[in-house]
């Protein structure tokens, strides 16, 4: 196989490994958003900082104003960096629901929760940030130097 | 279940069979539910009291496990060192239970925390079975449950183990290795 054969053959590889990776950024995302949005809508009435948030479903996660606000602008911030390819912004995305998962850890059960969230809050905002950040890395991975140089 | 074929897909499939859509679906499915099983169930554990001052929550489902003893050992374990330290213990519970959840979920790591999901829910069974109204067979299901999914390798299918096993099978890293046998 000549050089440039083997250079065809790893952008193809690049290309299909950072197109799943990004399908899956988007799916992610998309996961992050919805729990947002239905934050925003079940948590409207409460005051925007509401120490106790509403369920979403009567089934984990809760919200105030605040909190849906929140891992809505934080989720959009995710979607936006993977439809246009940006692993930075995904990783800040992954960011944002680490310090999520952190606010939890602090305010959970205690007279002031500025997001109004409880354990399963904890638990989504592990999931999103721990997901986006083990994508966005890969990809950045991927497009720089694993795969090209191998 | 039927069957097809693939090329070098890890320790779970040796034979190189894969399941059909429909048996993706299901493992999808049964990951998933699980994640949200623990999702759910990490949302009454309450910090910073756990419920010890009002007996509630989970401090009183910890006390099951002496007031209807399931196993001798177990719930000496629970008296003498559990109860003792029950802040730690909460905070240990909540951070396994957001942890199980978040990582099913997602798919990442899938056998490992599989296997995470079998010894809590063990914990769980041992502490609550001998109490009056539980459902011994819900436990059992559970472990069940979480065994298929570490069997099967859910998280390949629809899950973040599927998307960055190849990665981290082509990687020579200490992470990649340990990450690629977790999944």
């Amino acid at each position: 196989m000549d050089e440039e054969q083997l250079r065809r053959r790893s952008l193809a590889v690049k290309s299909l490994v950072t197109s799943s990776l990004r399908r899956a950024e988007i799916v992610l995302s998309i996961v992050g958003l919805a729990a947002g949005i239905a934050g925003l809508v079940v948590a409207a009435g409460l005051p925007v900082t509401s120490s106790r948030g509403e369920l979403v479903a009567n089934f984990g996660p809760s919200f105030n104003p605040l909190g849906g606000v929140v891992v809505t602008v934080v989720a959009a911030v995710g979607l936006v960096g993977a439809v246009t390819r940006k692993p930075l912004l995904v990783l800040s995305a992954a960011g944002g629901f680490g310090l999520c998962a952190l606010q939890v850890i602090v305010q959970f059960g205690r007279d002031t929760n500025w997001l109004g969230s409880r354990g399963s809050n904890l638990s989504l905002s592990l999931a999103l940030a721990i997901g986006l950040g083990a994508l966005a890395l890969t990809e950045r991975a991927a497009s720089g130097r694993g795969i090209l140089r191998s | 279940m039927s069957v097809r074929t693939s090329g070098s897909v890890g320790p779970a499939y040796v034979d190189g069979a894969l399941p059909d859509l429909a048996g993706r679906m299901a493992l999808f499915a049964t990951r998933v539910v699980l994640g949200l099983l623990w999702l759910q169930n990490s949302g009454w554990k309450t910090p910073p009291d756990f419920g010890r001052s009002s007996g509630s929550g989970l401090y009183r489902f910890t006390r099951l496990a002496i007031e209807h003893e399931v196993f001798a050992p177990y719930a000496f374990v629970v008296r003498e060192v559990v109860l003792p330290n029950f802040i730690a213990f909460g905070w240990l519970v909540l951070f396994v239970e957001a942890a199980l959840g978040g990582f099913l979920l997602v798919g990442l790591a899938t056998r490992f925390w599989a296997l995470v999901g079998v010894v809590q829910s063990a914990a769980i069974a041992l502490s609550v079975l001998g109490a009056p109204g539980e459902w011994s067979w819900s436990y059992y299901l559970m472990i069940a449950g979480h065994l298929a999914v570490f069997g099967a390798a859910a998280g390949r299918f629809w899950g973040l183990d599927g998307v960055l096993r190849p990665q981290w099978m082509r990687s020579n890293s200490v992470v990649a290795r340990l990450l690629s046998r977790a999944s």
